[in-house]
């Protein structure tokens, strides 16, 4: 895992600088020009942009504050005041705590996908089953095939359809769940990666140039969100680990599913299969340890890895997106991020 | 302003909870960053500042609020969970919830897994039958028991539809168990925290109403439709009742699993086709069974919950100053 707090930074801050002093420069110039050809709407501009990059200065001060405080308060602690069981490390930071969540349910879905690929792929094989009875049949041997081959075809396994309609609606959802949780789980990664901290030199210096004070304020309200809100959100559900993704084990805790986690307990397709099946018609599905009343169960894995996720990631997402909006309105702009919304 | 300020540093003896302290705790940062704002705005004498340290002392005075009824709807909101026209015989409203929903998934498991399931693999096997005989390598296949077939889609149908029905109120469930746990406990007060800061208000505002919403309105959904049903079962055993509901009475019955005739492949010129229509007459009587918890337990009640969810998180969201647009919620489900 990366550990964000360990990274170094530091040139963001410098470029941050170097972005205020030219935003300075250029604010200075418009001012004396201003003054020199005594036009007072130049001169209003640069004293109104001399505010915001004031509040600029302050909110790249707020987020190393804040960015500080998050690499020195721990997981442990925070579980305490909120008297929580915390099941990660206690000495998580708030951005390991929001990657350790991350991690974890990726891993609790793919473990919800293991286990409903697993009975897919069990009663699918089943379905496929066939069976030939010879007609006058003593035991096992049919005489109707002694001179042809008389008798029945048969699927003795072939009515499935009905799990297999219910495991492949889950299939497809926790499918999406696991894809889901490595897409925010990468957007968590690359914000780690400090790439969006490089937003705010380019939004300090842009929010002084005239038309694109909207663009620098989306550009510093996504990195102070993205920063502080995301993995704030992530983190606090790592808080409750324990209840949504069944942390640290990550298995599916209201029944016993573990075995079919091991995807190599898979039936030989040769004829060997097929020649046991002569004497034991359930060799199959015994040796794939398939059972009904598991099928829900499976299928409620499925939903709990959809709550953990998808749907709380995606709220996490929401919220930033909200404190993007937010921020840009602070900062002077009022901006339309509807159709962003309707992305997640 | 003094006097305000004054009267916010004595909320701290109202936190009697960890988490408040640290929630009070947040507001007095905010209100000394309040004041350096408003000082720093008097003295250069920048008017916009100034302006802005007065709109924060509005929101802190709207936090405090908050914070206060927080405590005070603290009882109410567990009055409304406790009370008992809304707890169906459970300790809480929430509880109900879960026990309608355990219901539901347990009616839905038990149709599943044994009676759609069995069901869908006698009549596989029926319909799989083909009936062979070649002598030296000519001869003839009849599928006699073909009218079988036709069953196993719908049936397949009713498998997906019952696994979507079992995902759906077992991801509600996981989501009430969840704010059973951490609504009020974690989301609530990291809200105000957040709330209390300009910064981090959008953020905060949202978690505050996500937490009172998914406390309150997703077990209400679930409560709702369960009551719908006790009052349906009442119209229907009511002495009074109109002779119509009689056969609506079918709906609560519960299924009782679906009996299948056997097909004889080898024997064309029989009644096979008969066998395959009283299936599928049997089939259909049991079939009507499965909707009530289907479509209205399993399907309605949490779509109810998540509009309820939705449509409370987006009036609360602007109540608490960072309205946003949470249909993208909906969609999820």
């Amino acid at each position: 895992m990366v550990d964000f707090c360990t990274l170094d930074y530091s040139v963001v801050y410098a470029l941050s600088a170097y972005a205020a002093v030219l935003a300075a420069i250029v604010i200075g110039g418009s001012f004396m020009v201003g003054q020199a050809i005594s036009n007072p709407k130049v001169t209003v501009w640069a004293k109104t942009e001399v505010v915001q990059l004031v509040a600029s200065f302050i909110s790249l001060l707020l987020l190393s504050v804040i960015m500080n405080t998050f690499c020195i308060i721990n997981m442990g602690d925070i579980a305490a005041i909120f008297d929580l069981p915390y099941g990660g490390s206690p000495t998580n930071t708030i951005y390991a705590g929001a990657e350790h969540y991350m991690v974890g349910a990726a891993t609790f879905a793919h473990n919800a996908l293991t286990t409903v690929r697993y009975h897919l792929s069990g009663y699918t094989v089943l379905a496929y089953v066939g069976k030939f009875l010879c007609d006058m049949a003593t035991g096992i041997i049919g005489w109707g095939c002694y001179f042809g081959y008389s008798g029945e075809n048969l699927s003795p396994f072939g009515g499935y359809g009905a799990i297999n309609g219910a495991l492949t609606v889950v299939f497809n959802s926790t499918l999406m769940s696991y894809m889901m949780a490595l897409n925010y789980l990468f957007i968590l990664r690359y914000v780690y990666y400090g790439f969006v901290l490089f937003l705010l030199p380019i939004g300090i210096f842009t929010r002084s140039l005239p038309y694109l004070r909207t663009f620098g304020s989306v550009l510093m309200a996504t990195a102070l969100s993205f920063m502080v809100i995301y993995p704030l959100m992530l983190a606090s559900f790592d808080l409750i680990g324990n209840i949504l993704i069944n942390a640290p084990d990550y298995t599916y805790a209201d029944a016993n599913l573990d075995k079919y986690l091991d995807e190599s307990v898979y039936p030989d397709t040769s004829s060997g299969s097929s020649f046991a099946m002569m004497f034991d018609e359930d060799y199959l599905r015994d040796k794939y340890d398939l059972s009904n009343s598991n099928v829900p169960h499976v299928v409620m894995f499925g939903a709990h890895a959809f709550v953990a996720a998808f749907f709380l990631p995606s709220l996490a997402l929401l919220a930033t997106i909200a404190s993007i909006a937010y921020l840009a309105r602070i900062y002077g702009e009022e901006i339309d991020l509807s159709r962003i919304m309707q992305m997640v | 302003m003094r006097k305000i300020a004054l009267a916010l540093l004595l909320l701290v003896p109202f936190s009697f909870a960890a988490w408040s302290t640290y929630a009070i705790g947040a507001m007095m940062i905010a209100t000394a960053l309040l004041g350096v704002l408003y000082a720093v705005g008097t003295g250069f004498d920048l008017r916009e500042m100034q302006i802005l340290a007065k709109d924060e002392l509005y929101q802190l005075i709207v936090l405090a609020l908050l914070i206060l009824l927080l405590f005070g709807t603290d009882n109410l909101l567990n009055s409304i969970s406790q009370n008992s026209a809304f707890t169906l015989g459970q300790p809480t409203l929430q509880d109900a919830a879960v026990a309608s929903l355990n219901e539901t998934i347990q009616s839905l498991s038990v149709f599943l897994a044994e009676d759609i399931a069995s069901a869908d693999k006698n009549i596989m096997y029926e319909s799989s039958k083909i009936s062979s005989c070649y002598i030296v390598g000519g001869g003839y296949s009849v599928t006699s028991c073909g009218g079988f077939s036709m069953l196993s889609t719908p049936l397949s149908m009713a498998g997906s539809l019952i696994g979507y029905a079992i995902a759906e109120a077992a991801a509600v469930k996981k989501l009430i168990l969840v704010s059973q746990q951490i609504s009020f406990v974690l989301i609530l007060p990291l809200g105000i925290i957040l709330r209390a800061f300009r910064f981090t208000r959008g953020a905060g505002g949202f978690l505050m109403a996500f937490a009172i919403c998914l406390y309150l309105l997703v077990p209400a959904g679930i409560v709702f439709v369960e009551l719908l049903e006790e009052e349906f079962e009442y119209q229907l055993t009511a002495p009074d009742a109109a002779p119509h509901m009689a056969e609506s009475a079918i709906y609560l019955e519960g299924a009782g699993g679906i009996s299948i005739s056997g097909c004889n492949a080898g024997n064309p010129w029989g009644d096979v086709g008969g066998d395959a229509v009283d299936t599928y007459g049997n089939m259909r009587g049991e079939l009507k069974k499965y909707l009530y918890v289907m479509l209205i337990k399993a399907t309605l009640g949490p779509v109810l919950a998540i509009m309820l969810f939705i449509g409370g998180l987006r009036a609360l969201t602007g109540l608490f100053g960072a309205p946003i647009d949470v249909s993208a919620l909906g969609r999820f489900f």
